[in-house]
């Protein structure tokens, strides 16, 4: 069914069945049109109804009302007042009894004060008393009728009845019609009106069932007058209470509403139908018209126009199916042909298909077989591994090139010979013998197991050495045998790398031995840029812990590392990355038991060819006893510098006693003996005047002695600066003050031009005063005394000299010179106390030079110093 | 060394040795001052003379000598601090003081010169050189200088 209901089917059902639908839908459309057009009309001619019947209200009215105006016994009494008022009230009475629906009859003066009234319901008239009159001046009817020119009727529109100006309740919706009463010389007298009550008329057209869709009367305004619903009614009336208006709902018909006389629109809203109502032959002036409209909203309309009729759809249906029917039973016989046509086709080019991939297989198969056995056949005479197969007896049958090679024997060596044949000389990794039935190929036959890369020695007859092989052997099976049918090794000559690992396995060996037997921890940083390491046993023992009990990486390293060593530590080890710089560094390192060691810690990495460290080898060697007896001799050499500091400031005190108190005594000898001198000399015999002289000489002499001691005591101690000092100004200054006390005019002085010096100057000074002073004093007894001061200089060493032609010293004695107080002459020779050479020799000491002397008895002496 | 009168005192020495006053004072008599010469023996009694205190409560502060020899080693209270007191007190701050030792040690030059010395001679051993030394500060500080008034 499905493949029928095909393309085939569609193509004849689909246009005969649009045009039907489309014909049956065209019709119907233009009948609702034409619908509503007829229900316009038909509306139109209600709204005609609906004026003439509303007029029938009104013309009674009108007549009745110019029939009472016109009254003789009205004209009376409302000239003579009271006078007639019972004739007038029963006129009224008539009236209102004949016409049904009269509300109320009333006569008004000229003032707007009823004079008279009949008021009139469904059961009785009763004309009011004069108590109950009311005063109407300010109704906008008794205006309007004040106001008309004489003989015209005023008539108004549907109003709501009020009461001492109160709308009654429950609303009373009036008409009213009024006239003047004129006296017969035309003058007025007053106004005659009657309410007539459309309460049942207006029920009556909203109850309608007739009428399609709403009727309404509005006022010019746009309220309602009569409406959709009551409370919507009398809005001018109601202005405090939001009831609405037509134009409130409705504002765009509402404009064409108020504008035209009669008229029809047609819009979303529905159909709006109008007509101002016309009283005949009256105008009701713009102010009390009326509009009738009727207004069928759009559903309303629909109903009206009606659906599509039932019957319709039914032909619409029937006649579908039967064209469908129709168009199945053309198209079914067309279909099943060429279904069967089509698979017919189709098998025959499967199986063509199916032929050519067989074709096609067949093909690739044998291709791919000889190119296989061609790849084999080329694999196996290329391989660089030797390729042996051996019948089931151990025969070999086949090898190839390699195993020529490797094995030494040609192809036609081999032929035939089996692993047993005495001719192989093997031997295992050990050394030992290999036997022919244990080779792996004779294994693989006998257990019908592989064998894996077994290494053997191999004697290679060509060679005349022992070839390394890795050899595997495979056993070969045919369908359904337990039993190899034939063997089939391969082996690789591992000679180079075998021997290179025997070699590497000793010299590990040498190593593990080398790093158990070392004092030192050995580590290495396998790759500088990974937190992994190797320790050695020795490495662990050294902290205090089992080999391997903590992890070997650089940061458990720096956590063993003393906190105050890591910087420096791994500034040397930068170093030594960056400029291959000495890594030697002394750092302390945590024990298991938590105290510090010291260890020198050192390393030499390895770089790749751009310069970047990859590894890195070092040791660490206990150097704990050696810090701590370098730290025993600091504190030593700290413990001596203080006792000698402190030796040094007691003599400091012990010299400060000396020259004060010891100068005091001295002082007190030395000037008594002036006094006594002074003032008892001519006292004396010529001993006692010896006698006194020795005592001063020796006191002075005592006190040049304390003098030079204290300087001598002082130069220890004193600070010294360093600027550049000329010695030949200071010669020249020397002598220029010596001058001032002794006479040196014999004395051929000569100061010779001397490299500057770095040194402190007045100690300088004091070296060449004593030298000068010396100079001079022993060559005073030569009759023409020389002092020659100068420099030589040799080797940028210079020597500074100072030389005289006086007494000269013997040599032997030249180690006594520059000892404090000593004296190669006698005091009545050379004055002296035996300091100033000590003195001098103690400063150039000072200055990190050296003083010394070369002499001869009676032929000078010249003192050389070097700074 | 007896006799002396702490009236109308020209010259205060302060010095512990009376060897080497007694030579101070021979050095003056040349100047025939021998009445205005006063010698106290140590810092106490210096202290007790310028301020006018205990055995030399008859004096007056205000009336004070036109310069003091001072001797820098003394019992009790050292020539330092007697140099102090004269220079912390108003009335004696002017006083001209001229420090007499057998020391050349730095450290007391240094010191005395802080605390407002006016100069400083050390004594030396040799007679004549101590006399000639002794006569040339005595006469500035008697003849030559003008005190402020």
């Amino acid at each position: 069914m499905k493949n029928i209901l095909n393309k085939t089917f569609f193509v004849f059902f689909l246009p005969i069945a649009s045009f039907f639908v489309f014909g049956i839908v065209y019709t119907f459309y233009s009948q609702k049109q034409h619908g509503v057009e007829m229900i316009e009309q038909q509306q139109l001619l209600q709204l005609e109804l609906h004026n003439d019947r509303l007029n029938e209200f009104y013309a009674p009215l009108v007549a009745n009302v110019n029939y009472l105006a016109g009254q003789e016994k009205l004209l009376k009494f409302l000239v003579k007042s009271k006078g007639n008022k019972q004739q007038v009230e029963q006129e009224f009475a008539l009236i209102a009894e004949a016409v049904r629906g009269y509300d109320q009859i009333r006569i008004l003066d000229t003032l707007g004060i009823e004079v008279l009234r009949i008021n009139h319901n469904e059961h009785s008239t009763v004309v009011l008393d004069d108590s109950l009159l009311q005063d109407k001046s300010d109704r906008f009817y008794f205006k309007r009728i004040m106001g008309l020119d004489a003989g015209m009727t005023y008539v108004g529109r549907i109003d709501l009845n009020m009461e001492h100006g109160v709308i009654e309740k429950p609303l009373k919706p009036v008409i009213r019609v009024g006239k003047k009463v004129y006296s017969a010389n035309g003058k007025p007298l007053g106004v005659v009106i009657t309410n007539y009550d459309l309460r049942d008329y207006l029920s009556s057209i909203s109850t309608s069932t007739e009428q399609l869709g709403q009727l309404m009367l509005l006022d010019t305004s746009g309220h309602w007058l009569a409406g959709p619903a009551e409370y919507q009614q009398f809005g001018q009336l109601f202005p405090k209470v939001a009831k609405g208006k037509f134009s409130d709902y409705f504002q765009e018909e509402w404009n064409t509403v108020a504008k035209g006389k009669t008229g029809t629109i047609r819009n979303n809203n529905g159909l709006f139908l109008f007509n101002r109502f016309v009283v005949n032959g009256f105008d009701l002036g713009n102010s009390d018209e009326m509009i009738f409209v009727i207004h069928i909203p759009n559903s309303a309309l629909q109903n009206a126009i009606g659906a599509l009729p039932w019957k319709l759809w039914v032909s619409l249906l029937f006649t579908l199916s039967v064209l469908a029917w129709i168009s199945y039973i053309i198209t079914r016989d067309r279909t099943k042909l060429q279904v069967a046509v089509k698979e017919t086709l189709k098998a025959k080019d499967e199986l063509q298909k199916a032929n050519d991939d067989l074709e096609k297989i067949v093909t690739e198969r044998t291709r791919s077989l000889q190119e296989s056995e061609k790849n084999f056949r080329t694999i196996f005479e290329t391989i660089d591994s030797g390729l042996v197969y051996q019948d089931a007896e151990g025969n070999i049958t086949n090898a190839n090139k390699a195993a020529e090679r490797i094995l030494g024997l040609t192809m036609f060596e081999m032929m035939g010979r089996t692993s047993i044949d005495p001719r192989w000389r093997a031997m295992h990794p050990d050394g030992t013998d290999f036997p022919g039935d244990t080779h792996p190929p004779m294994m693989a036959l006998k257990t019908g197991k592989e064998i894996k890369d077994e290494i053997m020695g191999l004697f290679h007859p060509k060679t005349e050495s022992y070839v390394w092989i890795k050899v595997s052997a495979y056993p070969v099976f045919e369908n359904g045998s337990d039993k190899p049918v034939k063997v089939f090794s391969t082996f690789e000559d591992i000679s180079d790398t075998y021997l290179a690992k025997l070699a590497l396995d000793k010299s590990e060996k040498r190593f593990k031995l080398s790093v158990s037997g070392t004092k030192a921890g050995i580590w290495e940083w396998l790759d500088v840029n990974k937190d992994e390491e190797w320790w050695s046993p020795q490495f662990y023992h050294l902290l205090g812990y089992e080999d391997q009990e903590i992890p070997a990486t650089l940061k458990n390293f720096e956590k063993l590392l003393h906190p105050d060593d890591v910087e420096k530590t791994f500034a040397v080890v930068k170093n030594h990355f960056a400029h291959n710089a000495d890594f030697n560094v002394e750092y302390r390192l945590k024990t298991k038991s938590g105290a510090y060691r010291w260890f020198l810690g050192s390393g030499q990495a390895e770089w790749d060819d751009n310069g970047n460290p990859i590894t890195m080898v070092g040791s660490i060697v206990d150097i704990e006893d050696k810090k701590s007896l370098e730290f025993e001799m600091e504190h030593k050499v700290e413990e001596r510098t203080n006792q000698l500091a402190l030796i040094n400031q007691e003599l400091e005190s012990f010299s400060y006693s000396v020259s004060h108190d010891l100068r005091a005594p001295l002082r007190a000898v030395n000037s008594f003996a002036q006094i006594l001198h002074e003032d008892y000399y001519d006292k004396l015999d010529d001993e006692g005047k010896d006698t006194l002289n020795i005592i001063r000489d020796n006191a002075k002499y005592m006190g040049k002695l304390i003098d030079d001691l204290l300087q001598f005591s002082r130069l220890g101690r004193q600070d010294m600066a360093h600027v550049p000092v000329s010695l030949c100004e200071l010669s020249e200054e020397v002598l220029f003050n010596m001058k001032q006390s002794i006479n040196l005019d014999n004395y051929k002085i000569d100061i010779q031009k001397m490299p500057r010096v770095n040194g402190d100057r007045d100690l300088l000074k004091q070296v060449v005063v004593n030298l000068l002073s010396n100079a001079i004093k022993y060559s005073s007894k030569n009759p023409h005394p020389t002092v020659v001061m100068g420099a030589t200089t040799e080797n940028d060493v210079v020597t500074y000299f100072v030389k005289d032609n006086g007494v000269g010293f013997n040599m032997d004695y030249a180690d006594k010179l520059f000892g404090v107080f000593q004296r190669l002459h006698t005091q009545e020779e050379f004055e002296g106390t035996g300091v100033g050479l000590a003195i001098a020799h103690r400063i150039i000491k000072r200055h990190g030079g050296k003083l010394w002397a070369e002499s001869e008895l009676n032929k000078g002496a010249t003192f050389f110093f070097q700074l | 060394m007896e006799n002396q009168t702490s009236d109308n005192v020209e010259l205060l020495l302060v010095e512990d040795n009376p060897n080497d006053a007694k030579l101070v004072k021979r050095a003056f008599s040349s100047f025939n001052l021998a009445n205005k010469f006063f010698w106290v023996k140590d810092g106490e009694e210096a202290l007790n003379f310028i301020f006018a205190k205990n055995e030399y409560a008859d004096r007056h502060v205000e009336d004070i000598p036109k310069v003091i020899l001072l001797d820098l080693k003394l019992p009790k209270i050292g020539g330092i601090e007697v140099l102090k007191r004269i220079r912390e007190d108003e009335r004696t701050k002017t006083i001209p003081v001229v420090i007499m030792t057998s020391s050349k040690e730095e450290q007391d030059v240094v010191e005395t010169y802080r605390l407002g010395t006016n100069s400083y001679i050390v004594k030396p051993v040799d007679f004549d050189k101590f006399m000639t030394a002794i006569r040339d500060v005595g006469y500035y500080w008697l003849f030559t200088n003008q005190p402020p008034k």
